[in-house]
């Protein structure tokens, strides 16, 4: 895909970030369903769950991705699926971090602390470790060719994390708030402005991961054709 | 009351709590924002350092 294509969907992203920060400071009320001392628990800063929640949500999206195209590579073996996979996990990682770091300055207004050993942090960042260990056993690999299998092998096998991270809230005693979307109870456990923007915010980011991904998979297309002429 | 409690019972104070969640409410979205455009930018970076190597070993190649 050309650069030129890609401009319509750049300026959707930036349309659609801007319209969402107008959502979220303008437009959705301050959470205040919590009193402590007759100042709000969570007030201003929830609105960092915008961003936060999805952040994690399009990085489920781009493991699921990577689980996909890993399948379809073993299948066919043919290199397309391999560069969508590799380069769906790199921008994961990308994701992942951001729902890291959002997390942890949520964490140090509410808890007072950056950083819990509670499983939902652990089991994200764990899964954060395992597809920085894929994207480094790829970029160790001497022979990307013979590299393509194993990694496939590791994508599929690491996107168990995926539903652990999801739902450790739910099946471990955790201090991070249970899931409000997809949770056990069915429906949506949220305000109605809260949910609006929570669901715009989870379409520009899944546009940005979108931009993300074609841009990516088109430099791993390049780096393939490299290596296919440096062998020749 | 000593000077030590009333600095602590000052940082305690609602306008103090909510300033403080202001800077990592500014701090959360900024890191979203920055690792986004970090990204972006590197992406670029290495398309362009590809596209020489590529213009190198094939010149009469073009890339996507």
């Amino acid at each position: 895909m050309k650069t030129r294509t890609l401009k319509p969907l750049v300026y959707i992203c930036a349309a659609g970030m801007l319209a969402g920060l107008a959502l979220i400071f303008l437009w959705v009320p301050t959470d205040c369903s919590q009193l402590i001392n007759g100042v709000c628990n969570e007030g201003t800063v929830q609105r960092i769950f915008y961003v936060h929640v999805p952040s994690a949500w399009v990085a489920y999206l781009a493991y699921t991705v990577v689980l996909i195209s890993s399948i379809a590579y073993l299948k066919g073996r043919n290199d397309r699926w391999d560069i969508l996979a590799s380069s769906s996990a790199e921008v994961g990682v990308m994701f992942t971090a951001i729902t890291l770091v959002s997390g942890m300055m949520w964490g140090k207004a509410i808890w007072g602390t950056y950083w819990r050993w509670d499983p939902r942090l652990t089991l994200t960042f764990i899964l954060f470790l395992v597809y920085v260990g894929y994207l480094a056993f790829r970029a160790m690999a001497s022979d990307p060719g013979r590299a393509a299998p194993v990694s496939a092998v590791i994508g599929i096998v690491g996107f168990a994390a995926v539903p652990l991270v999801h739902f450790s809230v739910v099946w471990f005693r955790s201090q991070h708030p249970a899931p409000v979307v997809v949770n056990p109870q069915g429906a949506p456990q949220l305000p109605a402005s809260m949910l609006i923007t929570l669901m715009f915010m989870l379409s520009v980011f899944t546009l940005i991961y979108s931009l993300m991904l074609i841009i990516r998979v088109r430099l791993g297309r390049l780096e393939h054709r490299i290596e296919t002429l440096e062998a020749a | 009351m000593s000077g030590h409690e009333l600095l602590a019972a000052m940082a305690r104070s609602p306008e103090a709590i909510e300033r403080t969640k202001l800077i990592f409410l500014g701090i959360g979205f900024a890191s979203v924002w920055s690792g986004m455009v970090v990204y972006l930018v590197s992406l670029a970076n290495r398309q362009k350092r590809l596209e020489r190597r590529l213009a190198a070993l094939d010149p009469t190649t073009k890339s996507d």
